[in-house]
């Protein structure tokens, strides 16, 4: 009876933590989903918080600056009026670590939510 | 033998129990802990760019040292900025003669150190040149300017025109037509300023300073990792492609790249990375990386050797001035100095 007992608990231990170890592994390795939306500031004042997908023009002063594609996860400039169009060429942002900036337009595209999944936290450029 | 079945399943359930319990503690720990610092952070656009604080306070907390980190930026832009009028530059260049205090002093003595050990290759009297290009502020109207034009301002562009009398604190332009214009070193420096002023009120404090791409480390990351730092890659137009990454505890890191400000005319690119020498973009380098213990040097160096370009014979040479570079050509090709591949190690 004392083995048999003895045999079902390191079944059970083992099991617990193959399901802890799983557990862990799942939430490391994992593929995030993307973003679950952006925040857009003029000049360091909020101008919209996106969490749905569509097209936000972003304007200040009733002018015109850009306009921001929220789309399953990602986020880009989809247009903008400024010179240099940096904005526009930094293309989709899914990853909390990216942002996109309009030097011009002093207006910054950053990632709500999602995981930094290549790891990096700075870019020298 | 009642008895002892009793106490036997009693023993082995109070295992599986606790074994159970244990697990379970185990694993709400690491799903729910959180013992690491945590990071605050701010995005402001100063010093002709986009900068970002993030800071950890150790003991003093984070937000008032973003705070105070934010006022210390625009006190010393307002201080260094040649565009505006009670800046000591912009009182120079009017005043062809100034008093100004050790600090100025400093960062002056420090920019010509720079442009005599590159040969001209960084000279902070191109202000002249930068403006017939329209690369002296973001919104000025870019030009290619003729080749008279250029060789009409030439002449005005050398710091041996700057004449710094440190014992009675006087900086002097010694040629009418000389104007200077800081820009190219005085991000790195208020950076570095600004560190160095967390630093002062919170010596535990970490983070980093990244004043458009050029990083400054306040504290390695939750105190004692390396920060991640990606180098853009210099042939694609998305800024968040990377062609090599670093791991930097301490210091600083800045590159210089083609692609930062630009106009195309008639399917030419020029870029507004001008060597001194002939008052025309420098096209021997793409992109060139600097990692030194001061944003300032970083800054200075990066872009000192991107004028120097790719086929630099003395590259190595300096290292002696406590900096490591990795440069790109338009074709892909790079070189670096010894201890470059240092920083490319997680593990140190």
């Amino acid at each position: 009876m004392a083995k048999r007992t003895k045999k079902y608990d390191i079944f059970i231990v083992a099991a617990i933590l193959l399901f802890a170890v799983i557990m862990i592994f799942l939430n490391l390795l994992l593929p995030q989903k993307g973003i679950i939306g952006v925040k857009v500031t003029v000049d360091g004042v909020l101008a919209v918080s996106i969490t749905q997908d569509g097209l936000y023009p972003v304007e200040k002063d009733g002018k015109h600056l850009l306009t921001v594609e929220f789309y399953q996860g990602k986020a880009r400039v989809k247009e903008s009026t400024c010179d240099n169009q940096i904005c526009v060429k930094t293309g989709w942002i899914s990853n909390t670590n990216q942002t996109i900036v309009c030097l011009p337009h002093k207006i910054v595209v950053e990632p709500i939510g999602g995981k930094n999944t290549d790891g990096v936290d700075i870019i020298t450029w | 033998m009642r008895a002892k079945d009793f106490s036997s399943i009693s023993k082995s359930t109070v295992l599986i129990f606790s074994m159970l319990g244990i697990s379970l503690i185990l694993l709400l720990f690491i799903i729910f802990s959180k013992p690491l610092p945590t990071y605050e952070k701010s995005e402001i656009f100063s010093l002709g760019t986009y900068v970002r604080i993030y800071i950890a306070g150790g003991k003093v907390s984070s937000k008032n040292l973003l705070k105070i980190a934010e006022k210390e930026i625009e006190r010393l832009y307002a201080k260094y900025s040649s565009n505006i009028p009670s800046s000591v530059v912009y009182q120079l260049n009017e005043k062809r003669e100034i008093e100004c205090d050790e600090e100025s002093l400093f960062l002056f003595q420090a920019a010509v150190n720079v442009s005599k050990i590159t040969g001209d290759s960084f000279d902070p009297t191109l202000r002249p040149v930068l403006m017939l290009w329209g690369f002296d502020d973001v919104n000025s109207s870019k030009r290619v300017p003729s080749s008279y034009e250029i060789e009409q301002v030439l002449p005005f562009v050398s710091y041996k025109f700057i004449d710094i009398d440190s014992k009675n604190r006087k900086i002097k332009l010694l040629k009418e037509g000389v104007t200077v214009d800081l820009g190219g070193i005085s991000k790195g420096f208020i950076v570095d300023r600004v560190i160095d002023r967390i630093k002062e009120i919170d010596p535990k404090a970490t983070g980093f300073i990244d004043a458009g791409g050029d990083i400054g480390i306040i504290g390695p990351k939750f105190g004692n990792r390396p920060w991640q730092i990606g180098i853009r890659d210099p042939f694609s137009s998305d800024p968040t492609k990377l062609i090599d990454t670093l791991y930097i505890y301490s210091g600083a890191v800045a590159t210089s790249g083609n692609y930062e400000r630009y106009f195309i005319q008639n399917g030419t690119l020029y870029h507004h990375i001008i060597d001194p020498k002939t008052g025309y973009p420098a096209n021997n380098c793409r992109s060139c990386t600097v990692i030194s213990d001061k944003v300032m040097t970083a800054d200075a160096y990066a872009t000192g050797l991107f004028v120097l370009g790719i086929d630099n014979p003395a590259l190595e040479y300096f290292t002696k001035f406590g900096v490591q570079a990795y440069l790109i050509d338009n074709t892909g090709k790079t070189v670096e100095t010894s201890g470059f591949e240092y920083f490319r190690n997680k593990v140190k």
